[in-house]
């Protein structure tokens, strides 16, 4: 399977009509770009971009490991796939007023992951389609794909605790 | 005054010049076992008996240890009058033995093994014997074998081997402990480097001269699994062909014909099927050995570290479960901390039993989201779930499967344990990275159910949150 330039995901459980629908027209103003998306229970139906409603693990992660760019919500799987795999993120945070997640917490990751160095994260659409294009055009090479796959030391340490406390039959 | 031994005995003590022993334990990583050998020793004596007790002297010969064995050594220095713990780089057990002469002031001279169980007074009954019969030069106690933690396999195996000559002779002294007096000590040089130094020190003299000591005894716990089994024979078969090659003409094993399994089937014929798998064992071991002396392994030291696992450290049953993505995604990252124990796992997406290989898998509805009914299914699918894996330790990263885990694992699964026995369930809430600016509304409710409540950004530690949070680390 040769892997798409553009790789949309709305994550597990919500659907995401403005991103998708966002990125739909993008993929309209941009035919010669290869573009496929996972979409979940989103109403809106993509015309110019492949889909499909879910992917398993395995094949979320082969996409998304071949895919140039991935277009996503604040979603922490598409984030901490993006930084084990250093792919270049663009992120439409979802919003609560819009009825897109039941908290504004997205708002709040955003904040927190804005800063990494393959991560954009754009508040509307118009950005979100400049951003995409820029992330194309964007020298991928040098991102890093070094993010440990696992937890931070500190916290394995407290569990492997837990573990040795369990056993000691501690309360 | 009068001890009880550990076979219910009564051994008459001369308190006034009780008899000198020294007892050497070369302890190579043993700190899940020494503890339980040291104050195995003390056991039926009166309390500060031992602390009194000059004419007793334990040496540990810690050696190339890279965890607490000294340190837990030590800790018993208080209750023995000469406890000495010695520790050197070197890992190796003849070298051990050989320090510990060095330090050994005391004949009788007992060379024990960590992993052994007995006490000090079932040792001096033994070691009485050689004062008492000049001809004695190695005694032993009787060794008893504790398969309450083994598999039928094993024991099968054990019910077999014990009832052969090899064992029932009572010359076979020295597995895991030997006492020798001083003319027999003195019957070799320094301890070679060699696997097997008990058949050593046991080829060094002749059947008269070597006995166990009815009445005295010692308990080996025997491995829990055959695989073990199959290792730690392998290791003995090793060092005796070892022993044949090295010193020709050694006094070792021979008892144990087919003749003897004829005999005892016709004793004995229910122990057929374990006759069988007693032959396919020593057929096996024998091979092993040969390929790895064929390879000149000489010094490959098979231990068994299933019988030294204390009851604290058999594998926790492990239940982790999640909601499908990030939850999951962040979850994952934890698996390293008990990559030890037996875990579980359980998602509402059936197709992430991929993402973890052979592990034991449950899936879940999915019900966040999807109304009260799809939500009360859920919670009685992780009650079926809680109920098939009785998890020890419930850890989760969210969101409502993982509430509804730790809720059942609180109300139902720990009253239960208290009602029936068994490690109490401990239950973990990770709350999710998304959540920077607040708990979670899950982890919010969680509280209440988690015994360790963790959120992932240090500054929420200080909310007023029900639970309140502690940080500890992140998932990235």
């Amino acid at each position: 399977m040769k892997g798409d330039e553009v790789f949309v995901t709305v994550g597990s459980q919500l659907p995401f009509e403005r991103l998708i629908k966002a990125v739909d027209e993008w993929a309209a103003e941009h035919p010669e770009q290869s573009v496929f998306a996972q979409i979940g229970d989103t109403v809106y139906q993509p015309k110019h971009m492949s889909f499909v409603r879910s992917l398993k693990p395995r094949e979320y992660s082969q996409r998304f490991s071949q895919a140039r760019v991935v277009v996503s919500h604040v979603g922490m799987g598409t984030i901490i796939s993006a930084l084990e795999l250093g792919k270049r993120l663009v992120l439409l945070p979802r919003l609560a007023s819009l009825g897109e997640h039941r908290s504004d917490h997205q708002l709040g990751s955003a904040r927190k992951f804005s800063d990494r160095e393959n991560i954009t994260v754009v508040n509307d659409i118009s950005a979100l389609k400049t951003a995409l294009t820029t992330a194309l055009n964007s020298d991928v090479s040098n991102i890093r794909s070094d993010a440990s796959p696992y937890a931070s030391v500190q916290l394995l340490t407290t569990m492997q605790q837990l573990v040795a406390q369990t056993k000691a039959g501690h309360p | 005054m009068t001890l009880q031994n550990s076979t219910g005995r009564a051994v008459q003590e001369n308190m006034s010049a009780p008899e000198r022993l020294s007892i050497i334990i070369p302890a190579h990583n043993e700190a899940a076992v020494i503890s339980r050998c040291l104050s195995s020793l003390l056991e039926g004596c009166q309390v500060n008996a031992a602390m009194d007790d000059a004419s007793l002297q334990v040496v540990v010969v810690c050696n190339g240890c890279t965890d607490d064995t000294a340190a837990i050594a030590r800790s018993f220095e208080s209750r023995f009058h000469q406890l000495l713990v010695i520790e050197t780089s070197t890992a190796s057990k003849s070298f051990s033995l050989n320090l510990g002469d060095e330090h050994a002031e005391h004949f009788p001279r007992v060379y024990l093994d960590a992993d052994i169980v007995t006490t000090i007074s079932d040792l001096r009954f033994a070691a009485s014997a050689l004062e008492a019969d000049e001809r004695l030069k190695c005694v032993a106690p009787e060794m008893r074998v504790d398969t309450r933690r083994s598999s039928l396999g094993v024991r099968a195996f054990y019910a077999v081997w014990l009832r052969l000559p090899y064992f029932t002779d009572g010359r076979m002294v020295g597995s895991g402990v030997y006492i020798l007096s001083q003319a027999g000590r003195e019957r070799f040089d320094r301890f070679p480097s060699i696997i097997s130094d008990d058949g050593f020190v046991r080829s060094r003299f002749e059947p008269h001269e070597r006995l166990t000591i009815r009445g005295s005894c010692f308990t080996v716990q025997a491995p829990t699994k055959l695989s073990s089994l199959i290792k730690i024979k392998t290791r003995v078969r090793t060092g005796n062909l070892e022993l044949e090659c090295r010193y020709p003409g050694s006094l070792i094993g021979g008892e144990n014909t087919g003749g003897a399994l004829v005999s005892l089937l016709r004793a004995r014929a229910y122990l057929l099927p374990a006759v069988l798998l007693y032959v396919i064992v020593q057929k096996l071991t024998l091979h092993r050995a040969r390929a790895r002396v064929a390879m000149g392994e000489f010094s490959y030291w098979e231990r068994d570290d299933s019988s030294r696992q204390q009851a604290s450290e058999r594998p926790l049953r492990v239940l982790m479960i999640a909601s499908s993505g990030g939850h999951w995604k962040q979850m994952l990252r934890l698996q390293p901390a008990f990559e030890n124990e037996r875990l579980y796992f359980a998602c509402t997406d059936s197709s992430y039993e991929e993402t973890i290989g052979d592990r034991p898998f449950y899936s879940v509805p999915e019900g966040s989201l999807a109304g009260k009914t799809q939500l009360i299914l859920q919670a009685l699918s992780v009650l079926r779930v809680l109920l098939v894996v009785r998890p020890q330790l419930v850890v989760t990263t969210g969101a409502a499967p993982g509430f509804f885990a730790l809720f059942f694992a609180r109300v139902l699964l720990r009253p239960l344990s208290r009602l029936f026995g068994g490690r109490p369930v401990k239950t973990v809430w990770v709350d999710s990275i998304a959540n920077v600016d607040e708990l979670s509304v899950s982890g919010r409710q969680a509280a209440r159910f988690a015994d360790v409540h963790l959120t992932q950004w240090p500054h929420l530690v200080d909310s007023v949150a029900p639970g309140k949070p502690v940080f500890s680390g992140a998932v990235l």
